[in-house]
């Protein structure tokens, strides 16, 4: 893919809004469709944006693999602990929030690796 | 050292299953139903869970083997790195073995269909990354077959699950069985097709002819623990989350097909495995034989069916890990996995032989293991099968095509028997060889093996108790054979070994040979897999509307 | 039940996935094949779900009858799952890629078992 200018001036405008859109789709998610997953898929499909329209190097000075490794372990333990003390946690908001917040990681450093490969 | 530690501690969930199991074994024995709702929410919304004989069983099987799988595994001291340089197994191995265990064990618990199939995409996940973790050529493409074929497979389960929800309105097996005994939903053509999608579905983790081709090569270019969870518990999970969905749906019209493709099945699968040199495909052959025998159990319908099927299940789970873990010992020790060309490890390892000898007189049904008692078992089921319909439907067919697949697995075994014959003796050295670890999770698999074996009645007693149509009946059972030491029953499988060694002459003659190239090079690439997936498809879908 | 056109419509996508499995001699192809299978299931269970009411779940009763939120759920499930088999087969295909510098089916099988004996 030809990387033009508008090209890149498109991608870095329009990635924040994405983030923002699935930060919505996290938080509004016990009221209205979306959720944990679907939202963390969107803020991940910024980063790929962002790793697709420019390159994967731009996309990691936002999201660094190592941090982001980091980030979705965090995650993934208190999502493990959230879970087994449901019965106590009845929060779907944070519940939502930590999924989302994983499934974010989990994809884009999936993307990141699958990109990063000549 | 610190990475054995972490391993160890990753296999602790499993002890804690076998404390449940322990706590709740009177109440299930007794016949009495456990069920527990996840989440506090209330029951038809929430995902079930359900404990009963089936369960229990099942529960208790995938423990035990992936436990003492996961003991061989465990890197020994002096074999930090394994001999071509990779890293043994760490923690991130015991990580996705304790993911494989989880999902089958939400598989064996679940009482709501889509849990189940949740619980087998997790297994399906574990296990691809689990083949291609020695990242070798052979299991990448191993894995990448079992993936499509598994993937394709799970949308017609997932077409099953829509039309029940179609019809049934909920997805919960326990409401589906309360609403089948209230309005007798499940004579429609449409369930029939359902539940034909749902096994068909299954039927490709199962490993049945039409949908046995992936497992030749997942089962053989795994890592050697792998090979004997797969073997051993991954194809009877599926099989008991068959069981479980065709009992309550009442899938009798599939039965006579099940029952001739596992006789089918148990033949066609040992006359490939006698053709192979690769010591772990022989092995992975064999697995597919075998469960044609607990499908033919199963598709007998008698009474002794289900509680059949699941002592043969059983059995094998006991002895094929029992085998995939001695093959793996000789294939790490010696480098080489063609068994023509291995140095038999027989005088370096002569426990190792001993071993051995007990997995292979388990498989070939020599008394007083439990292989014999199995077959036994087996035969009953099949002597019982359909009292109601005059022919049978031709069970006595199906077991003369059993005797003929026993006959082939006996003289497998004597060819594989190279492995350990004695050898030349060793430089003295202990690295590579089998170590403490592994002689003791070998110790207790032939320990059960020699024990199903002895009291095989008994336990077949209590497993018709748990497993049979009436819940909670102990007593001795009908069609249960007095004794399994019988003097016919003994002569037969003196004459099976006979015959088997006549058999394994004219294998490993000159014209055998060329049969055996020639049957070799006839492993289906992946198109005809596919091919023969739909073919197999095309046939449960078209005895749905007969 | 009748054969409505959306039933040969999806069913058509489904076949269409399958056969991109079984015919594809491109690996990549055949996971997309997958992929498109996949999608049709979901599709199936979408749209026949979507027939029990008029508006979406959100806000029950306030803006008419909901559609049943179950297989809407089951399906998110089935979508996450599907992402997880697509992502692993494509780390195989890449790694056989690697090693063998072609996607090609056919040739790779060969190139893999002719590294035998």
């Amino acid at each position: 893919m030809r990387k033009t200018d508008s090209l890149d001036v498109v991608v870095r405008k329009l990635a924040p809004y994405m983030f923002l859109f699935g930060l919505y789709l996290v938080s509004y998610g016990d009221v209205s469709p979306g959720g944990g997953f679907q939202g963390g898929v969107v803020i991940a499909s910024g980063v790929i944006l962002l790793a697709i329209g420019r390159d994967v190097d731009t996309a990691e000075r936002l999201a660094p693999r190592n941090k982001l490794s980091w980030l979705e372990a965090l995650t993934y333990t208190f999502l493990l602990i959230a879970v087994i003390g449901m019965v106590v946690v009845r929060s779907m908001f944070l519940l939502n929030i930590l999924i989302g917040l994983k499934v974010a990681a989990g994809v884009s450093l999936i993307s990141l690796y699958l990109f990063g490969e000549r | 050292m610190v990475r054995a530690v972490f391993s160890v501690a990753s296999m602790l969930p499993l002890a804690g299953t076998v404390v449940i199991l322990i706590l709740t074994t009177p109440d299930v024995f007794a016949g009495r139903d456990l069920s527990h709702v996840i989440g506090g929410w209330d029951a038809p919304v929430a995902i079930s869970l359900r404990l009963d004989g089936l369960a229990w069983l099942s529960s208790a099987l995938v423990a035990v083997i992936t436990g003492m799988a996961g003991l061989a595994a465990l890197p020994r001291k002096a074999d930090s790195r394994k001999a071509d340089g990779r890293d043994a197994y760490g923690p991130r191995f015991y990580f996705f073995l304790m993911m494989l265990v989880a999902g089958m064990q939400t598989v064996i618990l679940t009482a709501d269909i889509f849990t189940m199939f949740i619980g087998f995409e997790i297994i399906s996940l574990s296990a691809y990354v689990l083949i291609a973790y020695d990242r070798t050529d052979k299991a990448l493409l191993a894995s990448l077959k079992y993936l499509i074929l598994s993937s394709v497979g799970i949308l017609f389960f997932l077409f099953g699950v829509f039309l029940l929800y179609r019809d049934f309105g909920t997805l919960s097996l326990v409401q589906m069985e309360r609403l089948i005994a209230e309005t007798g939903l499940d004579g429609s053509p449409i369930i029939h097709l359902a539940v034909s999608a749902l096994v068909v579905g299954i039927g490709v983790r199962t490993a049945f002819i039409p949908f046995h081709t992936w497992l030749p090569e997942a089962h053989a270019y795994a890592p050697h623990p792998v090979s004997a969870v797969l073997s051993g518990v991954l194809i009877k999970v599926s099989f008991f989350a068959m069981v479980r969905l065709v009992g309550i749906f009442r899938g009798d019209y599939l039965m006579p097909l099940m029952m001739w493709i596992g006789g089918i099945t148990a033949v066609t699968a040992v006359v490939w495995a006698l053709a192979q040199s690769d010591a772990k495909r022989l092995l992975a052959y064999h697995s597919i034989s075998q469960m044609g025998y607990v499908l033919a159990a199963f598709g007998a319908l008698s009474v002794l069916s289900v509680p059949a099927a699941f002592f043969h299940a059983m059995s094998h789970a006991f002895f094929k890990s029992l085998l995939f873990l001695v093959a793996g010992s000789a294939i790490h020790m010696t480098g080489e996995r063609n068994l023509f060309r291995m140095q038999p490890v027989g005088r370096r390892a002569p426990l190792l032989t001993l071993f051995f000898l007990i997995g292979a007189a388990s498989i070939a049904g020599v008394p007083p293991f439990n292989g014999f008692a199995g077959k036994q078992m087996v035969v009953a089921a099949l002597g019982t099968a359909y009292p109601a319909v005059p022919h049978h439907f031709g069970a006595a067919w199906v077991k003369v095509l059993l005797s003929v697949a026993s006959v082939g697995t006996v003289a497998s075994f004597i060819k594989l028997g190279r492995i350990v014959m004695p050898g030349p003796k060793g430089e003295g050295d202990t690295d590579g060889g089998p170590g403490f670890l592994l002689y003791l999770a070998l110790t207790v698999l032939a320990a059960v093996c020699l024990v199903l074996g002895l009291y095989g009645r008994e336990v077949m007693v209590v497993l018709t108790g748990l497993l049979g149509p009436d819940p909670g009946l102990v007593p001795d059972a009908a069609g249960v054979p007095r004794t399994l030491f019988s003097r016919p029953k003994l002569l037969e499988a003196l004459q099976t070994v006979l015959l088997g060694l006549v058999v394994y002459f004219l294998v490993v003659s000159r014209p055998g040979k060329a049969v055996s190239h020639l049957l070799q090079r006839l492993a289906p690439d992946l198109r005809t897999v596919l091919v023969l997936f739909v073919l197999g498809l095309g046939l449960f879908a078209g005895v749905a509307y007969l | 039940m009748a054969i409505s056109p959306s039933w040969m419509l999806i069913g058509a996508i489904f076949l269409i996935g399958i056969w991109g499995v079984i015919g594809a001699a491109n690996l990549i192809k055949k996971i997309i094949g997958l992929s498109i299978a996949n999608s049709a299931i979901i599709m199936l269970f979408i749209y026949f779900g979507g027939q029990s009411g008029e508006t979406a779940p959100i806000d029950a009763g306030k803006f008419g009858v909901p559609v049943d939120p179950i297989p809407q759920a089951l399906m998110l499930t089935a979508i996450v799952v599907g992402i997880c088999v697509v992502a692993m087969s494509l780390v195989l295909v890449y790694r056989l890629y690697q090693r063998y510098g072609t996607l090609d089916a056919d040739e790779i099988e060969r190139a893999v078992w002719n590294g035998d004996e």
